[in-house]
């Protein structure tokens, strides 16, 4: 008797899953994104390509301290800081040292943000920006024009590592406005 | 002249079927994706409708491997043998009322009005499992060696359940010519049910539709193919056009078989209305047809395949008791009724 029960039960599961199906097939909203025409909405925490990020007055923040190179897993940052005594307004750094050369080789980057969170100056930031194809891969070397390039793009959508940074978007982030600050680091006690 | 009418109607039915299939295949894919929230093709024509006729396109120019190893006579035999027994099946089936005459000249809405149609898809879908099995055998192929030992064992078990639950509609109806079980569903039964089959006989219903769901290797019974253990089972080593006639073999297989229930069970072209407007029983039969179509495709997003000792189990220990104890008293019923 039970195995006709047991069959009667199974059967009668068949139908829950019908019925289940049923429902995804009349309510359930479609997932897909129709990528080249849609675009899929980043967390502004996503991690696409670097920004070299300038400050108020359009100076570099980037110290070229190196910092980020060393942090770096795949070792794909390559940072020559240099020094200047020149005027502030000649400058183009907010400080006195600066990077004569920084350049991302963005084919071995595996874009897990330590070079962002290193950053004391938080010159360094990421994008959304996610489609970096290339046909060649020495396309794939960014140097600064084409980080502060991304910078003038992106900025006002980037928020990893820089959300305190960023006060306009921080509501709509965070979903709450005070701003957060930057993460401090607290002496340690002797 | 008759032979005349014959051929034009073959002609007919073969350009409908064979033409419906990409349109069933577009239409499948679009019911799974409804099911997986997903949206399916939509880039090839409107809704993606022409999404079917691009990829056989395709298909064509592809290139067309044959294995060293297979054995080539074979080899290419079994995919037109998977082929024709799906769209010759077909023939008996009535997809209209046969009251119909043009200048005095009787159509019937059925290729062949053979008396005994329901042997006729018996004999005939049993021999689609040779092309499975054929390609199998051919492809010298483990993988393909395991989907057709498979679809042996399961096409010829399913065969017999298959067949006792036929025996319900066709003891009920006391004739084996579809065009005479479809006309006796046509009187309603007691407090006003319809006379489909459908209402008297739904254990063979059920047992009919699961056994011919396995018959054309459809989720759940899907073993032949399963993609997932046997990379494509039986036609692993066919590419090219080859591949698309096991496919289209596949989905005109779900055609026919959604056809004959429709008949069997639903009553066919049967409906309001039929008796003035001939046609209308056309475009029932049509509609009953997609049902049952959108059933199995409704029934593939749902149930997983199953395991081949289960599939062993649930024919020779559920389906044959069940179809054997529906035989038994469909018999004892029309007995002491004496008659049909």
């Amino acid at each position: 008797m039970s195995a006709i029960g047991n069959a009667i039960r199974q059967s009668l599961a068949i139908l829950k899953g019908m019925g289940v199906t049923l429902r995804h097939i009349l309510r359930e909203p479609r997932v897909t994104i129709q990528y080249p025409e849609e675009r899929p909405k980043q967390s502004f925490r996503y991690r696409g390509i670097h920004q070299l990020r300038l400050d108020e007055n359009g100076k570099e923040l980037c110290v070229g301290c190196n910092l980020c190179g060393l942090v770096c897993p795949s070792e794909c940052i390559y940072v020559e800081g240099a020094e200047t005594d020149a005027p502030e307004e000649a400058r183009v750094s907010r400080y006195e040292r600066y990077a004569l050369v920084y350049v991302i080789n963005a084919a071995r980057c595996l874009y897990c943000g330590y070079c962002v969170e290193a950053c004391p100056t938080d010159a360094l930031a990421m994008t959304p920006q996610f489609e970096l194809g290339e046909y060649q891969k020495r396309n794939c070397i960014y140097d600064k024009e084409d980080l502060v390039r991304n910078h003038r793009r992106w900025a006002d959508q980037a928020g990893y590592g820089i959300e305190w940074c960023n006060p306009a978007k921080l509501e709509e982030w965070t979903g709450d406005a005070k701003p957060v600050g930057p993460p401090s680091h607290p002496a340690v006690e002797p | 002249m008759e032979y005349l009418i014959m051929t034009i109607k073959a002609v007919v039915v073969f350009a409908v079927v064979a033409g419906s299939m990409p349109f069933i295949v577009w239409a499948e894919r679009k019911v799974m994706a409804d099911a997986q929230a997903r949206i399916g093709p939509n880039r090839v024509g409107p809704y993606g409708i022409l999404q079917s006729f691009a990829d056989a396109l395709k298909l064509m120019f592809k290139e067309d491997v044959t294995p060293r190893q297979v054995d080539k006579p074979i080899y290419f035999l079994a995919p037109v043998l998977a082929m024709i027994p799906a769209l010759t099946a077909f023939a008996v089936v009535p997809y209209g009322s046969p009251e119909v005459t043009v200048y005095g000249v009787p159509i019937f809405y059925v290729t062949d009005p053979k008396q005994v149609g329901v042997l006729w898809v018996f004999a005939v879908t049993t021999l689609s499992v040779y092309g499975v099995v054929l390609a199998g055998w051919a492809s010298n192929n483990k993988w393909s060696l395991l989907g057709a030992l498979r679809s042996a064992a399961q096409m010829i078990s399913y065969e017999v359940a298959l067949g006792l639950a036929i025996l319900g509609v066709v003891l009920g109806s006391g004739s084996l010519s579809l065009i005479d079980i479809v006309e006796k569903q046509a009187v309603p039964r007691a407090f006003g049910i319809p006379g489909i089959w459908l209402f008297a006989q739904p254990v063979a219903f059920l047992l009919f539709f699961t056994a011919s769901l396995a018959e054309t290797n459809r989720t759940p019974f899907d073993l032949p193919e399963a993609e997932s253990e046997l990379v494509a089972g039986f036609h692993t080593e066919y590419s090219s056009f080859k591949f698309a006639m096991f496919f289209m073999a596949e989905y005109i297989n779900v055609l026919t078989v959604s056809a004959v229930v429709a008949t069997l069970f639903l009553g066919g072209w049967l409906g309001p209305g039929v008796g003035q407007f001939p046609l209308l029983g056309v475009v029932y039969f049509a509609l009953k047809t997609a049902a049952l179509i959108y059933l199995i495709m409704w029934l593939r997003a749902t149930l997983p395949r199953f395991r081949y000792d289960q599939l062993m189990r649930f024919a020779w220990k559920v389906l044959l008791p069940l179809g054997l104890a529906n035989v038994f008293i469909t018999a004892l019923w029309v007995g002491l009724r004496g008659g049909t």
